[in-house]
């Protein structure tokens, strides 16, 4: 079996001291910035971006993967134990895990929490090394007018799974594509959209961007928050018991966990989607299907189970499209197409053929950084929940020290600390005007690239713009785009639409 | 969120009309080329028009909902954050990473009140010892650490 031997190859690669180590740092940190409320993982990776300079690429890749899944994990410990739920995509987890925890069964909604991330994290490395050569053999072939309709099909997809208004995501991933275009056109060699400072001339750093936007932002909104919730966190006891589950709370957690497995797969390949996405759909599904859907947020194992397995699936599945296509799916996607440019890989399907161990030796040290996590998280949980209770007044100063430093060390440029600022300070703006700034991240990532295969289709076509619908992959992209925009304007998905995030934001 | 919060939607319709608009501004000197070779200026000019259109409609649509009012910014971090972080990057090069760290943690702490001296000195300085010991001399960054004397 081909796909054996590529795992088997994956791990020859993945366990390294060097690149064991890495994928501990790594996961570890990403635990932590999950316990962290208030430091997310697209500004821990912008932030720890510059330090992966010195490191090879696969070894980088490993190490800016395991904060992304570690974070997963670490924010439901925190979201069961202390009802802080440290990542967005744990906010349902806090739901019903809390409620375990007070009734004295925090060990059971622990142990659900970490199997069933642990169960989706395998089958998405699976997935992964199963789906990506048939993927990238089909990409292989795509020239410039398929990309571009690609392209388009991810903007839009980015647009539909955004939170609130439509029309503001789509006037979102404008402007993102409009900052992509800043600096010195590669075609023609002029400098576009620089104002004369010749410091914008290589463009806008996209790590200065998710810095602003994601770290900095954050900071500025928690201070500007009504009320402290987190000071009047009550130091709550919570006796660990034994960990096992009883017979009748596995049979009602395993489904669950297959079918957040299930879904948090598939949302996490969908462009926009991954983990928080996933955990909020699985948690509304579990209560769908529930027999008695009046214990959910009183406890119900399932409201673990599910949203648990779905988030981390999720987090895993959006490698697909950014290893096969180069096409990021979520902000912290764009953050590792950005790894793979800094390092001097160009993202899409050459990557699988060209970088053959960074490929399989990224999706092994996934499945070995889950392992990592499980092992590492339960006996660290007390020292987890110690970090939680820290003032936020003497963390968020540690927050803008680090993400200064992270931006400053990229080109020693402190230019790049003002425009920060100023993207910070555009950040808060955005959050005021309810626009989400994840379609724009995506679409300053695409820009480039989206005007690069714009050009090269119409001189393919020597300016005939039927070229999109003529090739029939594009036209089969260009189809499913107008699907997904009709399905939006829908009234009845609409209403549906609204009444999920509704749920979702409690 | 759900709920269309009118105001917002307008002035937030006019940060993209504005934004398209300077775009279009800007990209009016760059060869615009034809469309079989497209120059500098045709894909910014084509986003740009997009995004006032769209920016217009986002504006139409809130004058004809009710209003609904502006929520409050808070004023006070963001201004002092900002600025914060405009501090770090101006000091760090002469005043070195220790010194810029701790003005930029003092400064920082000023978004909030009650200010407590103290607290924030050692926070400071506390920051300041970590980023050196990790960073510099952990990660190996070039980073000055202390006023460069004698230029």
């Amino acid at each position: 079996m081909e796909i054996f031997n590529n795992i088997l190859f994956g791990f020859s690669v993945a366990i390294t001291i060097k690149n064991l180590l890495y994928c501990l740092i790594g996961t570890i940190i990403g635990t932590l910035v999950g316990v962290l409320p208030g430091l997310g993982p697209v500004a821990t990776l912008a932030m720890l971006l510059p330090l992966t300079f010195g490191l090879d690429p696969t070894t980088a890749l490993i190490m800016l993967a395991g904060i992304y899944y570690g974070a997963q994990y670490g924010g439901s410990t925190t979201a069961i134990l202390v009802n802080i739920p440290g990542e967005t995509s744990s906010v349902v987890t806090a739901l019903d895990g809390y409620q375990m925890a007070r009734k004295g069964k925090a060990t059971e909604a622990l142990l659900v929490a970490a199997l069933g991330s642990f169960f989706a994290g395998t089958v998405a490395t699976f997935l992964i090394a199963g789906f990506s050569p048939a993927l990238t053999r089909f990409a292989i072939g795509f020239s410039a007018p398929e990309y571009f309709s690609l392209m388009v099909l991810a903007l839009i997809g980015t647009v539909v799974l955004a939170h609130g208004s439509i029309i503001k995501a789509v006037a979102m991933v404008l402007v993102g594509l409009l900052l992509g275009l800043v600096g010195q056109d590669v075609t023609t060699g002029i400098n576009r959209l620089t104002f004369g400072i010749p410091e914008l001339c290589d463009g806008i750093g996209f790590v200065v961007v998710a810095m602003g936007l994601f770290g900095v932002n954050e900071i500025i909104s928690s201070i500007g928050a009504s009320k402290e919730r987190r000071e009047v966190l009550s130091k709550r006891g919570w006796g660990l018991g034994k960990w096992s589950l009883s017979k009748g709370e596995f049979r009602l957690a395993w489904p669950a966990c297959l079918r957040g497995t299930a879904l948090g797969s598939i949302l996490g390949i969908l462009p926009g989607g991954g983990a928080v996405l996933a955990s909020f759909t699985s948690y509304i599904m579990e209560k769908k299907v529930a027999k008695d859907p009046s214990r959910f947020g009183q406890g119900a194992i399932e409201g673990v189970a599910g949203p648990e397995s779905a988030n981390n699936a999720g987090a895993q599945t959006s490698f697909i499209p950014m290893l096969t296509l180069g096409l990021p799916a979520t902000p912290t996607m764009a953050l590792m197409v950005g790894a793979l440019t800094l390092h001097g890989i160009q993202p899409g399907p050459r990557v699988m053929l060209e970088q053959p161990q960074l490929f399989w030796g990224l999706i092994a040290s996934m499945w070995i950084g889950n392992i990592m996590l499980v092992i590492l998280n339960l006996p660290l949980i007390g020292i987890w929940v110690k970090l939680v209770s820290i003032k936020y007044r003497l963390l968020y100063p540690a927050i803008l020290i680090f993400c200064c430093i992270g931006v400053y060390s990229i080109n020693n440029s402190m230019f790049e600390v003002m425009l920060t600022a100023i993207f910070s300070a555009l950040g808060y703006l955005f959050i005021k005007f309810e626009c989400e700034p994840a379609p724009l991240m995506i679409g300053m990532i695409l820009g480039p690239m989206m005007e690069e295969n714009l050009r090269r289709a119409m001189m393919i076509s020597r300016g005939d713009p039927s070229v999109f619908v003529t090739r029939p992959i594009s036209l089969t992209l260009l189809i499913s785009s107008a699907i997904l925009l009709l399905i939006l304007v829908a009234p009845t998905i609409r209403k549906k639409r609204s009444e999920a995030f509704k749920d979702s934001e409690e | 969120m759900i709920k269309i919060r009118k105001q917002n939607d307008f002035y937030a319709g006019l940060f993209f009309i504005a934004f398209g608009l300077v775009t279009i501004w800007v990209a009016r000197g760059y060869p615009m080329g034809t469309t079989m070779r497209m120059g500098a200026g045709y894909f910014p000019i084509m986003v740009g028009g997009l995004l006032t259109v769209i920016g217009l409609i986002i504006t139409a649509t809130a004058l004809a909902g009710k209003k609904e009012s502006f929520p409050r910014l808070a004023w006070r971090p963001l201004i002092v954050i900002t600025i914060s972080l405009v501090l770090f990057g101006l000091l760090v090069k002469p005043l070195g990473l220790i010194l810029a760290i701790i003005i930029t943690v003092l400064v920082s702490r000023l978004s909030e009140t009650p200010f407590r001296w103290f607290e924030s000195l050692a926070l400071g300085s506390f920051l300041a010892f970590v980023s050196a010991a990790l960073f510099v001399y952990g990660l190996g960054l070039l980073l000055p650490l202390w006023p460069r004397l004698g230029g």
